[in-house]
């Protein structure tokens, strides 16, 4: 299995990767490293986007907590009825059930309200929407924000962006905002991932410009492992071999 | 008896146009209600798609072997797969068989109100006209043609020409990416819109609508020029249309960017 192969699988969890993906994480250094960093990443958006949850929401899960318990005991039944056991697992596992989606709906409603001069929740809802048109959006409405205040989580969304973003234009698009961010090395690794594992042409030319711009001194592996990958554009190879050549 | 003799001119035309008719494949969406979508593949063919006030998808097929010519297909699902969701169907072209060239054309008549996605993996030209929901095309070798637009619209190409003509501006960020071949946008006069330009090599922009604030020494002699001069150097300009409005990206590597008002 090849790196961008294994590609769409650098976030999944390792109980959901197919074998012989899993196979290559173990194998594969580079994309272990990817891996680990990505998720690191998510890990890090996931506690950045953290909300508190409201006030009222611990009292009334409290409450609805011991309403339970109050009927559970009432239907306690004697040891040897089997039948009743079950039917307590039973209202056990609705009242669990019924628990987390009442938690998880609190947290949706606060997750959904603006927080005060904070734009990021919508941008990186947008980065994460279905639609291409929406993740577009969103990128140019993350360089905008970090053009004003760089904020590291918007950097790292664009760079999952230029890494997992299903859509070409969407990736071009990621990959230009992030040339503001060429000093950073976390940038600078990401893009040359893209420029190493990307096949498509355009976002290959889109890092090309990145490496001229930026002369990353990591540079030289991943243009060596660009031009190594068959049926590659004329005016791709030939400006990475430009590039070669002067870095 | 001139009569008969017409009459029967016109009854073995129809008997045989009928025989020669185009199958066509009618496929149904079990949900039409929300929103649908609707994704052609072909590795060498071309597309061709015309939005309808429909719910149906009308799919005709055309087998060209190598060295052969266009044939009609009548047994749809030997050349193409299908798949398909509540509100979604993917329709994919076979690949070649082993080294033998062979392409498969696809023409659709789409739901206007459907997001709609093409992908042509080899080589092959895509013609989009009349959709409203959303038009998402990649050609890797190959032009785009696309017509009648109002909705949400990405683009891109490797080598090939991308026209697009929009009757509504979209609110909506829209790109139109390729690298070798030149970019035609042709827009509503009042259509508004922050643009990013950038045309890497031989190339010019050639704008119909004013962009305020560009310091784009080429841009006077584009617009006015009967043939405009191409840069020596990179473009990239970021300026506004009728004062701004959703991201409008286009990018060239090699040819010129054209923005046109509609008439």
């Amino acid at each position: 299995m090849t790196c961008s192969a294994a590609e769409p699988y650098l976030l999944d969890d390792e109980a959901d990767l197919p074998p012989d993906v899993r196979a290559h994480f173990d194998e594969c250094a580079d994309c272990r490293r990817l891996r680990q960093d990505l998720r690191e990443t998510q890990a890090m958006l996931r506690d950045h986007l953290a909300t508190p949850a409201p006030e009222t929401l611990r009292p009334a899960f409290a409450a609805h907590l011991e309403e339970a318990k109050r009927d559970l005991a009432r239907d306690r039944p004697p040891a040897s009825d089997r039948g009743a056991v079950r039917s307590i697992g039973r209202r056990v596992r609705w009242a669990a059930a019924f628990a987390v989606v009442f938690i998880l709906g609190a947290m949706s409603m606060v997750w959904l309200q603006p927080r005060d001069g904070a734009e990021e929740p919508t941008v990186l809802a947008q980065l994460e929407s279905d639609s291409p048109s929406e993740r577009l959006a969103g990128v140019m409405a993350a360089s905008m924000e970090t053009e004003e205040a760089p904020e590291r989580s918007l950097v790292d969304a664009l760079l999952i962006t230029l890494l997992t973003d299903p859509s070409v234009n969407v990736r071009v698009a990621a990959l230009d905002a992030l040339s503001a961010y060429g000093d950073r090395e976390r940038v600078r690794l990401g893009v040359l991932r893209a420029l190493a594992a990307d096949s498509e042409p355009l976002v290959q030319m889109a890092a090309l410009r990145f490496v001229e711009a930026h002369q990353p001194p990591e540079a030289s592996q991943a243009l060596g492992a660009l031009l190594s990958q068959p049926d590659l554009e004329p005016l791709v190879r030939s400006q990475a071999e430009i590039l070669t050549v002067s870095i | 008896m001139m009569l008969p003799r017409t009459l029967f001119v016109l009854l073995a035309l129809t008997v045989s146009a009928a025989l020669h008719a185009q199958p066509t494949q009618v496929l149904r969406f079990l949900d039409p209600s929300g929103d649908i979508d609707v994704t052609a593949e072909v590795t060498w063919g071309n597309i061709r798609v015309v939005g309808y006030d429909g719910d149906e998808i009308r799919l005709q097929v055309t087998h060209t072997a190598e060295g052969g010519s266009p044939q009609p297909v009548t047994r749809v699902a030997d050349f193409v797969e299908v798949r398909s969701t509540n509100t979604q169907y993917l329709i994919r072209a076979r690949s070649p068989q082993g080294d033998a060239f062979e392409s498969v054309d696809l023409v659709l008549r789409v739901p206007s109100r459907a997001r709609f996605q093409a992908l042509v993996a080899r080589g092959g030209e895509i013609r989009v006209e009349g959709m409203d929901g959303g038009v998402y095309v990649q050609n890797r070798n190959g032009s785009v043609d696309l017509r009648g637009l109002s909705g949400p619209t990405q683009v891109n190409a490797v080598n090939g020409s991308i026209t697009a003509s929009f009757r509504q501006m979209p609110d909506a960020a829209m790109s139109f990416l390729t690298m070798n071949g030149e970019v035609d946008l042709l827009l509503p006069r009042s259509a508004r819109a922050n643009v990013q330009l950038r045309s890497e090599r031989n190339g010019y922009i050639d704008s119909d609508f004013a962009l305020p604030g560009v310091d784009y020494p080429y841009a006077e002699e584009a617009g006015s020029a009967e043939k405009p001069l191409a840069s020596p150097r990179p473009i990239q300009l970021r300026s506004t249309l009728n004062g701004g409005g959703p991201m409008l990206i286009a990018t060239t590597e090699n040819g010129p960017i054209k923005l046109r008002a509609r008439r």
